[in-house]
């Protein structure tokens, strides 16, 4: 088996598409394997990626460049994007005392508190989009639904009005996509370029607007939302926080609230529709949607890889690893490690975690926005359950493929038929 | 040993032996004890392991740290008895600890 595992199989598109027969390979003969052609430190159990996860010093997040597509941008592009600020590590991709700081401000941005006043918002979002989509009887999923949902997280953090959300869609899905490194045109990426420039300024502008409030005032205009807490940062001479960090804090912030929670929520829907058990399950029992969303979560692993990079010259699992390597944690493999999750193929929508899935990470980098994430996701699956009932694929129209990079290969689209229920 | 009783919403109560020294998070993960999660493995990252701690044993604890207390506030219905179970090392002074798993985890 091990002499069948070619150097490039993480990257290789099969792979990405459909994962699992690799990662039962390598977690079966090497769950550290060196692929040499790629010069990564490939992870694949469970018990490994945690102690990864868990071990801050020992692996660092400073890892931004394999987010970074292998091409670089053509001169005429770099030359647009140095007009706006250089983009330095924030949020995920931070160590030590930048990354207390930066957690700092999503923990009091993603407060419990807050959740519980912007649960009714969330609610009248996704009424709103299932008013325009359900009574057709069909939905592309993806594009219609769990595209356009998760943009009002940002929306509430950075006071953005409603007339403003479909550029800072258009922004978001720009940023998303340079992450996957998709082929573009010159055009598409000066246009991409001009925009991104025009995302900072725009951001910018709010920025400056709140930290003008703080300067005069004594307080912003609210304590507890994003814009607050990065314009309160960058005013406090005693924060390091600038406008330059301010900039990347947001273009990390985009992407890990956006495109992760509608990969997640079309991954749910997916597993819904394709189990007669589950939505029986949830049918009888509106609470067991939890049970569903947290089984689709490790099944389907939306985020499917992360990076880590080695900090010290150490071992794992026997396997030396020099200082400053990367490892790349297969979390796909790790959330079917069946050592840890019986019979772990298999989804099972009452399943009982032995353990928590690793979807949402682990140690201090866990995610800060799994609770929102969450809760929105079991939000919009309550009410498309109590609103429709009979869910199936439209026959013929789905071929379950994925589109985008090793870390977030999402469902394209799901196409799906249901019988809308009597308005309530 | 130390035992520890788990109580459900509903209930039911699940008497466990953890270990001297391990974390309360630590032995209801080992013990499959539903509805503690610890999704961070006891970082401070996350409040998956909410608990509440029966009053006649809150006081035989050490004080909650600054930062678990503002941890604890991400937490589903939180009360003066919450606590997170990570931040509970089990010594003997703690054999027969009582504490109640929340209805949900955030």
């Amino acid at each position: 088996m091990l002499d069948e595992i070619q150097g490039t199989q993480s990257y290789d598109p099969k792979v990405i598409e459909c994962p699992w027969a690799f990662d039962a390979g390598l977690r079966a003969e090497a769950p550290v394997y060196f692929d040499e052609a790629n010069d990564i430190y490939v992870v694949s159990s469970y018990r490994l990626v945690q102690e990864v996860l868990t071990d801050p010093a020992r692996f660092s997040s400073r890892y931004m460049e394999k987010f970074v597509s292998k091409e670089p941008f053509p001169e005429e592009v770099m030359a647009i994007y140095a007009e706006g600020y250089p983009t330095v590590d924030a949020l995920l991709v931070t160590d030590g005392e930048v990354h207390d700081r930066h957690r700092q401000i999503v923990f009091k941005a993603f407060s419990r508190k807050r959740l519980e006043e912007l649960a009714p918002l969330f609610e009248a979002r996704i009424e709103a989009l299932l008013k325009e989509t359900l009574p057709k009887g069909r939905m592309k999923f993806r594009s219609e639904f769990a595209h356009p949902l998760p943009i009002v997280m940002m929306q509430e953090q950075l006071r953005i009005p409603d007339e403003d959300l479909p550029r800072a869609q258009d922004w978001s899905d720009i940023i998303s996509s340079n992450n996957g490194g998709i082929e573009k045109s010159l055009e598409q990426h000066k246009h991409e370029a001009r925009e991104m420039i025009a995302f900072q300024r725009y951001f910018e502008k709010k920025l400056r607007d709140e930290m003008a409030h703080i300067e005069r005032t004594g307080s912003g205009a609210r304590e507890d939302d994003i814009l607050a807490l990065l314009a309160s940062a960058i005013v406090d001479p005693d924060d390091p926080m600038n406008m330059v960090e301010a900039m990347s804090y947001l273009f990390a912030l985009f992407p890990a609230t956006h495109d992760t929670t509608t990969t997640s929520l079309t991954a749910c829907m997916q597993r819904y529709v394709s189990s007669p058990e589950a939505q029986a399950m949830i049918a009888e029992d509106p609470s067991s949607i939890r049970k569903l969303v947290d089984e689709a979560m490790r099944h389907e692993s939306p985020v499917r890889a992360f990076w880590r990079r080695a900090a010290v010259d150490t071992t794992l699992n026997g396997v030396e690893i020099p200082a400053g390597a990367y490892l790349l944690l297969r979390i796909s493999s790790a959330n079917r490690d069946d050592t840890v999750f019986p019979d772990a193929q298999t989804f099972d929508p009452k399943r009982r975690m032995p353990q928590p899935y690793l979807t949402f990470g682990t140690g201090i980098h866990t995610c800060a926005g799994r609770a929102f994430a969450r809760h929105i996701i079991i939000a919009a699956m309550k009410q498309l359950s109590q609103r429709a009932e009979n869910f199936r694929f439209v026959a013929g129209a789905n071929d379950f493929s994925h589109v985008g990079s090793l870390v977030l290969p999402g469902y394209k689209e799901i196409e799906i038929e249901f019988d809308p229920k009597i308005a309530v | 040993m130390v035992a520890v009783t788990f109580i459900q919403p509903d209930g039911t109560a699940a008497t466990v032996d953890i270990s001297a020294g391990a974390t309360l998070r630590d032995g209801a993960v080992t013990f499959l004890i539903e509805g503690i999660d610890g999704m961070c493995g006891g970082s401070l990252s996350c409040a998956t392991c909410h608990c509440y701690v029966r009053e006649d044993w809150l006081t035989k604890l050490p004080a909650a740290s600054a930062e678990e207390r503002e941890i604890v506030d991400l937490a589903i219905d939180v009360r003066p008895n919450s606590r997170l179970a990570c931040q509970i090392r089990l010594e003997p002074g703690l054999d027969g600890l009582v504490v109640t798993v929340p209805e949900e985890q955030p």
